[in-house]
């Protein structure tokens, strides 16, 4: 008997149909706005037209007259039950429902619940509500100058609009290595607002039960787990008592991580009125109140020595967190991790402070795609590499091979504390520099130059932390950042498989089966796969940061193992040998010295039901928590060539080369679908996508007509390598998590390419998105071109 | 927001400062303007209501004079508003100062607009095309009033709606001249 063809059964590397699309693309999916329940009610939102403005009054009375309208929330009356300000993932606090001030355009002041959505919003616009504006704050400059109005008065001892004030590294250290520097590059930008905007706004429906006290709430939520943890301690409700439910999903990228007020009030609706309460947010509501992401803008200096080794770093970040300090991150460090920056290169010192502010906009500061902030620090990183490169005169290519980690020097301690498991960085960036011809595009280079053409090319190197991560520094509310898994082989050899993890298109449903076919040889077809209910999931940390393959993948594989261990017993007690003289492979036991003699995986499981030796448990599941002993560090070179219309400004991608050595790929289809829709979401940031603000603090980029997001047409063409595959050490199947690498690492090759094709200008710096009349800017110009708010409207 | 317009009037300047005395009369001038009280004191009470398209904004609010300079012969209204059904608030001040100029007058009108809310989202651009459009009109019919008012024409004090396809197809054209305007004239930098 030979054993089984991993590929054919659907284990690790098969390129199997995502089993989830066969109810996408037939309309069959089930999301939040799908659910339909009995006598439920309908909740809009009346949100501030203002960004900053004291509430004098507000008056209902001409709401509650309107026929249909069942309840209208208003923060005071929030505040009778505590709940007109809710506690966020940073541990300060947020308006659910404004009482004394509004503090963006977009906050939440008052709702309505009805028996349908217009009347609902009907109600909404007959709420008087009297504001006396206020001074508006739109960056962090305005944050911090002298005599700016404090925008959290309602904080006690908050006598400014400083978050927080952090720093990592080597003060000292780093002053000695500048001090040593034949070269000191410096580098300012601003990595704009961006808002990840799935295409699903977030929504949630809540019905409380009076008879059995049970409170479900379907929603949105990449983390159902979190979310009921949440309403228990908030909403002071018994956690037995709270099933939150995640239906499919249209998207999350971060942005349906955190709790907003729409869910709260939600609920408490539903308690209240004892009836099915459904909020279903609009488009602009989502663009203007829900989690954006970056918003930050840096001062960076490298030194650097003539041969081109970098000496040491330093960056000062000014970080723009809207009103309230909610950025979704589990880790304890203020700013994410931005100190993962340069976590590719071999840099013996360096130091970074940090500085957040308050402003009047949109709280959130999630992760668009990202681990935390590690899209700023990457992208921060490689266009100071490219600046630093360029003053120094050196190849781009060369000055980045100099200065990388050798593979040798795994696993690598960074000057800021993280250790990199693995990686092959050179060789990762050969394969980029042959695929996109990199010696012939430099002669391409200099001979169109001389005819007044501009071509540029733009590289991005980078490593970047997945997985959050291990409970030494990460934790939400105190929980650690686990996951799990739990697995049932039924008696006939199917099987059913829940994680603590939820899919919002990462294709779970199809991948963490073929980790159990990896493990137990069972065809990948034959176990479902289940997410989302916490009634019925085991207790797990969600997804978002990749770290679903790292944490809850790992989870997959170590309870595949330990249902393997059990199988074991059972396959000598059915061939009666002793254990020890049992061999597998793939989907079958045999015996050492009679390999004809087996038992296949099924036949072990129908035993588990039937035939059981004497003693043994009967039944054949088991769960696993995986606390991950370290991050894994992916590793890409994305490599992107470009031609800019001097005239015009405007910029055509010709090429774009991307190497992910992402480990070991479970799904290769899968892993080149997320490699692919990251890199549409680097070239929309660097491109056209963001979100702005005049100067009276309005949102600018609140609508599909303002923020832009790409399309087929606009969307470049990619060559994908695989050719590099570097196994984590720590990971039980040697994945290292790849969802967001191409968005982090993208961005900084598409600008890099810009500034490349420009360089006789001596800009130093555009800010993205590279909308054309910045480009033109810079080169008619000849200066650096800043994209901070507040934007002109005139 | 600011947007000037300057435009000439065949009236001499004593004329001219007599007509802006009349505030009612010069409401009547901005489309889609109606003033519903005389709260006394120079001020007023009064709506305006711009239809585009799906958008509709009906602001109520009132007008000030806060200044009126005889000598200068400058005159300031500050008007502020809500959109009544709480999508954003407005407020302008416009400053209208009048010179001799020849036999009649030129009238240098500018406005400073800050509008806040949903009206303010209704795509990038398009709101001070619409508004650009809006106070080109009134300046138009500024002169209109002035000349028929000097040729001793009695003219109702009741705006013409401001809306419909008009108004949306000009503010359309002039989003089309800012696209031109970016190749064939001097460049303004960070457009919005």
């Amino acid at each position: 008997m030979t054993a089984l063809d991993e590929i054919k059964i659907g284990g690790l590397g098969a390129s199997r149909r995502r089993v989830e699309d066969n109810r996408f693309i037939r309309g069959k999916g089930n999301y939040t706005d799908d659910i339909v329940l009995p006598g439920m009610l309908h909740m809009e939102i009346l949100r501030s037209p203002l960004a900053h403005a004291r509430i004098k009054s507000i008056d209902t009375s001409r709401a509650w007259q309107i026929p249909g309208v069942h309840l209208v929330l208003t923060g005071e009356m929030m505040a009778t039950r505590n709940l007109a300000w809710m506690p966020t993932l940073s541990y300060d606090t947020q308006a659910v429902l404004a009482t004394d001030k509004v503090r963006f355009q977009g906050q939440e002041v008052a709702c309505v619940i009805a028996d349908d959505p217009y009347i609902a919003k009907d109600a909404c616009e007959a709420i008087d509500v009297e504001y006396e504006p206020l001074p508006v704050i739109v960056n962090p400059e305005q944050a911090l100058a002298d005599g700016a109005p404090v925008i959290r008065d309602d904080k006690e001892g908050q006598d400014s609009n400083v978050v927080f004030n952090w720093e990592v590294g080597d003060a000292a250290g780093t002053d000695a290595a500048f001090a040593k520097a034949d070269t000191v590059s410096k580098l300012r930008l601003h990595y704009p607002r961006s808002h990840p905007s799935p295409i699903e706004c977030c929504g949630s429906i809540a019905d409380f039960n009076r008879a059995t006290s049970k409170l479900t709430v379907y929603m949105t939520t990449q983390a159902p787990h979190i979310i009921r943890v949440a309403v228990a301690l908030v909403a002071e409700l018994p956690e037995h008592m709270i099933r939150i439910v995640s239906p499919d999903i249209g998207g999350g990228f971060g942005n349906k991580v955190p709790v907003y007020p729409g869910y709260v009030c939600s609920i408490l609706a539903s308690i209240l009125l004892e009836r099915p309460v459904k909020w279903i947010e609009d488009k602009t509501g989502n663009l203007i109140s829900t989690g954006f992401a970056r918003d930050i803008y840096l001062d960076g200096e490298l030194a650097l020595r003539k041969d081109g080794r970098i000496l040491g770093v330093r960056m000062h970040v000014d970080s723009d967190h809207g009103a309230f300090f909610s950025d979704a991150q589990p880790s304890k460090f203020k700013i994410g991790l931005l100190h993962s920056a340069f976590a590719a290169y071999d840099i013996p010192v360096g130091h970074i402070t940090a500085r957040g502010t308050y402003t009047n906009k949109a709280p959130g500061g999630v992760a668009y795609r990202c681990s935390f902030r590690v899209t700023e620090a990457m992208f921060f990183q490689e266009r100071m590499v490219h600046a630093a490169a360029a003053d120094l005169g050196m190849d781009q290519a060369e000055f980045r091979r100099i200065n990388l980690v050798q593979d040798g020097q795994f696993p690598y301690r960074t000057p800021f504390g993280f250790l990199t498991d693995s990686g092959q960085y050179a060789k990762c960036l050969d394969v980029g520099l042959r695929a996109v011809g990199y010696d012939d595009f430099r002669k391409q280079q200099a001979e169109a130059k001389a005819k007044g053409r501009l071509l540029g090319l733009g590289i991005s190197t980078m490593t970047e932390p997945l997985g959050a991560g291990n409970s030494r520094e990460y934790d939400i509310l105190g929980i650690k950042m686990f996951d799990s898994a739990e697995l049932k082989i039924h008696m006939t050899g199917k099987a059913i498989l829940r994680t603590g993890a939820k899919s919002q298109g990462q294709g779970h449903e199809t991948t963490w089966a073929q980790i159990v076919a990896h493990e137990l040889g069972l065809p990948a077809e034959d176990v479902v796969v289940e997410e989302g209910d916490t009634d019925t999931a085991p207790f797990g940390m969600g997804t978002y940061a990749s770290r679903s393959t790292p944490v809850a993948g790992a989870a997959v594989a170590m309870v595949s193992r330990k249902i393997r261990a059990k199988a074991r017993k059972l396959a000598a007690h059915l061939l009666e040998v002793s254990e020890e003289d049992i061999e597998w492979e793939l989907g079958r036991f045999y015996v050492r010295s009679a390999p004809d003699r087996g038992v296949t995986i099924q036949e072990c499981a129908m035993a588990a039901y039937s035939n059981m030796p004497d003693g043994m448990e009967p039944g054949l599941e088991n769960t696993a928590y995986y606390d991950p002993p370290n991050l894994t560090w992916p590793f890409a070179v994305y490599i992107v060539t470009v031609e800019v219309d001097p005239e015009t400004g405007v910029w055509d991608v010709l090429n774009m080369v991307a190497v992910d050595d992402c480990g070991v790929r479970i799904n290769p289809m899968i892993v080149e679908g997320q490699i692919m829709g990251g890199l549409t979401e680097a070239y929309a940031m660097s491109s056209m996508q963001f979100i702005t603000f005049d100067a009276e603090g309005n949102c600018i980029g609140a609508n599909y007509m303002d923020y832009l997001l790409p399309t087929a047409w606009e969307t470049p063409g990619y060559e994908l390598h695989s050719e590099v595959v570097t196994p984590s050490p720590h990971h039980p199947i040697g994945a290292k998590g790849v969802g967001e690498c191409a968005a982090v690492g993208g961005p900084a090759a598409f600008v890099n390419a810009v500034m490349d094709a420009i360089a006789d200008t001596g800009v130093r710096n555009v800010d993205m998105p590279l909308l054309p009349d910045r480009v033109w800017e810079a080169i008619t110009k000849r200066h650096d071109v800043s994209g901070a708010p507040p934007v002109r409207t005139d | 927001m600011l947007i000037r317009n300057e435009f000439d009037v065949a009236a001499p300047l004593d004329k001219v400062w007599q007509f802006f005395d009349d505030i009612p009369q010069v409401a009547a001038c901005l489309p889609g303007t109606e003033l519903t009280d005389d709260l006394g004191e120079n001020k007023y009470g009064g709506k305006v209501a711009i239809r585009m398209g799906p958008v509709r904004l009906s602001f109520a609010g009132t007008a000030d004079i806060t200044e009126r300079d005889e000598t200068a012969k400058r005159v300031v209204v500050h008007a502020t508003g809500a959109e009544q059904r709480g999508r954003g608030q407005a407020s302008m001040v416009v400053t209208a100062t009048l010179t001799r100029s020849g036999r009649g007058t030129t009238v240098d009108v500018s406005q400073d607009l800050q509008l806040s809310g949903a009206a303010a989202q209704y795509g990038r651009g398009m709101i001070s095309d619409v508004t650009s459009v809006l106070m080109r009109d009134f300046s138009t019919n500024l002169a209109a009033r002035i000349d028929a008012a000097q040729r001793g024409e009695v003219v109702a004090a009741t705006a013409t709606p401001a809306g419909g396809f008009t108004l949306g197809l000009r503010a359309a054209l002039m989003a089309l001249q800012r696209v031109f305007r970016r190749f064939f004239l001097p460049y303004r930098t960070n457009p919005s």
